[in-house]
This record gives structure tokens, sequence and C-alpha cells, in this order.
């Protein structure tokens, strides 16, 4: 779980501090500012090391040099160099730095031509490997599924040389790591989790099994169906039922679900589906950190909140402030009414007012 | 210019005196049989406004009756049973009186002050979207004939925005302010 964020200098932000609710986070925010950064910043920097434990620790040029990697994989600057990533008009160095009671806190920080990450000078730093099930998971706005059963035959290696050329950026091709990793014969699936992949699987009429030649189809009243051919809305939610279904999301494990746009490419009728079944993820203990432009999404947050089951939403949105320089600032707050400014709202305003326009436009 | 005020329980206007407008439904004045009426008829020099209030926020209104109103909003039943029948009534009415001489813009006045999640454009605009779908088509088939041009679902404050020159107010009938 990650409790705060702070970032300095970096990408299209000036400064900004996040602070985090363990539940369920929804990031607002017109395009340009920096929502997808802000996750993707989030997941790097929860997605190698802890640096809470004194054991099995790893040397600190390892330590900057992966993380440099992931930054850079996870971001894609141009000409992949980290310096990039500082703020472009920035005179002092670029600064990450998260907060976590789980994996300990971390920074890093890097400068105009700065080839890797540095890292506190302290004798203190202790870093350590995250185990697989301690990681993040990260959904971006591109529906993946179909690709990754595609690549499952493919060594990991050519995965990355492939997406990378195809632009995909790391949290991609980790994803495809995930949703290929086999289901654990040992697995328990909460009673939660279990409601969440029936609901899912009522609403799509079928479900995403692999069939006798190891091949993933869609098996709807006993009849196979290429993956490839299912609308790709109900893929996004088969990708949330196939990462509970082989362990790689177990909420109250401590590692974030990271989502950007979840509500791209699904009807909006099914957006209260998708939030019923966030909130019975939240309820478990899953941190969940999503952007959004959907009002359907927030509004079902709101309409759905549940003070007995212990929901706790946060609504975080960045905006550009007044000032010469339009940094970008952040409100956040547990009042969906409180929501200020709100970019969703701010639209439907403005169709309103044009539609009126356009009605009275000869008077 | 000479302000006329034209109130309808606690909402209350403020008009120019002389501009052209006529109260279908005044008490005691015969409508036709099986016609629903709208409230108001404004005529422009570019438009025939047909004026439906709806008041939800009515201060002497019990909590029950309130809730019972804002059933009305929940699916259909408001736009289907009386804010369709009353555009397509009072333009047949206006059709028959020879009054058809312009475009017709059928505006809902929703009092909603107070009501929270609903006094807002995004469920307005929402609004206007299902009443003017339901305006267009109310049976099988859609009309052939587009007899009201479009509408406006509005609540006192944008009403004040669209029609700066015609305000409205609430003036609460048991005298809280």
């Amino acid at each position: 779980m990650i409790e705060s964020i702070y970032l300095k200098n970096f990408t299209v932000f000036d400064e900004l501090e996040m602070k985090l609710s363990p539940s369920i986070n929804v990031i607002l925010g017109e395009n340009g500012t920096g929502k997808s950064h802000l996750l993707k910043a989030i997941y790097t920097m929860g997605s190698l090391y802890r640096t809470d434990r004194k054991d099995t620790q790893i040397d600190e040029s390892t330590v900057r040099e992966t993380l440099t990697s992931k930054l850079i994989n996870t971001m894609m600057p141009i000409d992949a160099k980290l310096w990039k990533l500082r703020k472009s008009d920035a005179t002092r160095e670029a600064f990450i730095k998260t907060c976590s009671h789980d994996i300990g806190n971390f920074e890093i920080s890097f400068n105009f031509n700065s080839k890797k990450v540095s890292l506190p000078t302290s004798d203190s730093n202790t870093y350590s490997a995250l185990d697989e099930s301690e990681k993040p998971v990260f959904i971006p706005a591109k529906e993946i599924f179909f690709i990754a059963e595609g690549l499952k035959e493919v060594p990991t290696t050519t995965i990355v040389t492939y997406m990378k050329a195809l632009h995909f950026d790391e949290t991609y091709t980790d994803l495809i790591k995930k949703l290929t990793k086999p289901s654990g014969a040992d697995l328990t699936i909460s009673e939660k989790s279990e409601w969440v992949l029936s609901e899912i699987k009522k609403i799509v009429r079928g479900s995403f099994v692999y069939d006798r030649s190891g091949n993933l189809v869609f098996r709807s009243f006993g009849t196979d169906f290429s993956v490839n051919v299912m609308a790709e809305g109900f893929r996004k939610l088969g990708t949330l039922c196939r990462l509970i279904e082989n362990g790689s999301l177990i909420p109250g494990n401590g590692a974030p679900l990271l989502w950007d746009e979840p509500d791209s490419n699904l009807n909006p009728l099914l957006i209260k589906l998708l939030v019923e079944t966030l909130y019975a993820l939240s309820e478990q203990g899953q941190q969940i950190i999503l952007a959004t432009h959907s009002y359907n999404l927030i509004k079902w947050f709101d309409l759905l909140f549940d003070e007995g089951k212990d929901h706790h939403v946060k609504y975080h949105t960045l905006s550009r402030d007044n000032s010469e320089s339009k940094s970008i600032r952040i409100d956040s707050t547990e009042d969906f009414n409180a929501i200020d400014p709100n970019p969703i709202l701010d639209a439907f305003s403005e169709i309103y007012d044009t539609d009126i326009d356009r009605i009275l436009k000869e008077s | 210019m000479p302000i006329k005020e034209f109130s309808e329980n606690e909402i209350v206007f403020s008009f120019p005196e002389d501009l052209s407008k006529d109260k279908l439904d005044e008490q005691g004045k015969r409508i036709p049989v099986g016609m629903s009426l709208a409230d108001l008829v404004i005529n422009t020099d570019d438009y025939t406004y047909l004026i439906e209030i709806k008041d939800f926020s009515c201060s002497t209104a019990s909590e029950s009756r309130k809730k019972a109103d804002l059933k009305l909003l929940q699916g259909d039943e408001l736009i289907s049973n009386k804010l369709t029948p009353k555009a397509r009534d009072s333009y047949t009415f206006l059709h028959l009186m020879e009054r058809v001489d312009r475009q017709i813009i059928y505006v809902v006045l929703l009092g909603l002050d107070g009501v929270e999640p609903l006094n807002n454009k995004t469920f307005l605009n929402i609004y206007k979207q299902k009443l003017i779908k339901n305006i267009r088509q109310e049976a099988d088939e859609p009309w052939e004939k587009e007899h009201i041009s479009d509408c406006i679902v509005c609540n006192l404050e944008t009403w004040n925005d669209i029609f700066p020159h015609w305000p409205t107010q609430r003036r609460p009938m048991n005298g809280a302010h």
C-alpha cells in the first residue's frame, strides 16, 4: 500500500504531493495534466524494491540501474533518455519519493544529463527485491488480453523487444506476464473475489478458460469462442477475472491495483458492475488507484458508496493553476459533491450551455 | 420598462409588461376535454416558448410529498405521462387556433433547489435528451412532423442565465427566505 507520493520537477509536475487513501483513489483531470504519469510513477516506485528490511540486500548500483531501466521503459521518454523525464523548464534535479508502511519509503532523483537515478546518500539505506506477489498490478488504458494470449509461447525477452518496437510501455509487458501466469492449483480465492468473478461471468455470459490444447478461449454455454471475437469491454472485465483467478491480484496483500481509464471501451451499462467489483475488492483491503474521464464511473462510486461496508473513496483532481507557469496542482477530497475543480462536470456544463446556445442561436 | 410579475405558486417571474404571453391552463378557463396544456406560452420575434413549471422544492410541501414528487423524476414517468403529452397537446391547441407561425421551444423549468444530486447541469442535460427523444417518438413510429423544434430543461439558476430579461426567483409562501 502506498501512502503518499511526492514529485518535484518530474515530467509535467513542478511540485506535487498526493496523499493516498488506503482504499479507492480516483484521479481526475483534463488531458495533459499528468494522470497517467502519476500512475506510472507510483507503479515504478513500488515495482522493484522494498527498503524496510535488512536481509537479502541488493547493492545500490544494481538498484540504480534496474530502477532507471524501469522508469525509462514505463515512461518512455524521447530517445530513452532518463533526463528527458525532468520537467523541461526545471533548473534543479527531478525527485520522486513514495512512502509506504508495507515496503518502506523510497526516493530517487536525477538531473540534466543523468544516465542513472541517484539514491539518497545514507549508510542506512537497504534495498531488497519485492516478491512477485508484492508488486503492484497496472492495467493500462488499452486492452491487452488478446495480445497476451498471442504471446504466451514467446520468451519474455522477445516480448519486451516486440512491445518496445510497437511503442507499448512496460506496464503492458508486465501485464502480459501476469495474464499468462498459470493459475496456481493451491490458490485460495476469497468469497468476495469469487463473487466478483461470478458477477462478471453472469454479465459476459461465459468465462475465459484454457481449453485442452492450452489455448485461452471464451467459453459460453459449453461452446468455445476465440478471445479475439469478444467485445473489448468484455475482455477488459476478463482481464480482471484472469488476474484474480491466477493469483496476480490478491486483495489484502498490500500491492496496489493501478488502472488507467478502466471505463474505456466499456459500455456505460457495465460501469456499475465495474464499480461494484472495485468496491468488493477494496472491502478486502485492496488499494485501488485509477484515473478516469468518466462521469458514469465517478457517479457510480458516489451512488454505491456504503459507509457500513467501510468504503473509502478519495477523489484527486489534477489541474493547471493560475500562475504564469500554469503548474499542475492537486486537490483531494473525500466528498463527491466537493470535487473542485471537476473537469468532468465542467464538460457536461459546456455541453448544456452549447446546447442552449444552439437552440436559441437565432434569437 | 414596466414589469409584470407572473407566479406559479412559489416561483415568481418578472416579465416586461409588453411581452406577449398567455396562461393556457388558467383557473376557470375552459380547456378542451382530454387536453393537458403547458403553464404558459410566450411569443417573441423568433420563437414560441411553451413553458412548463414543475417545482420539487416548494417550501410548503411535506417531506413525503417532496419524496413522491422526486419519484416522478426517476425513470420516465414524468416525461412520458406529463411533460410529453403537455408538449403535444399544447402544440395541437396552438395549431388548431392557428397560432403556430414560428419555431416552438418547449422549456421545462424544474424547481430543484436543495435537491443537490439533481440540481446540476449534468442531470438537466441528460433529462433534456430523454425528454426530446420521447417528444419525437411517443408510439411505435416517430412523429413525421417535428412539432417541437427543441426543448430546454432548466432549474432556476440556469433559467436566469438563459433568460436574463425574464428573471425568476423563489418567493416562499410560508414567509421564509
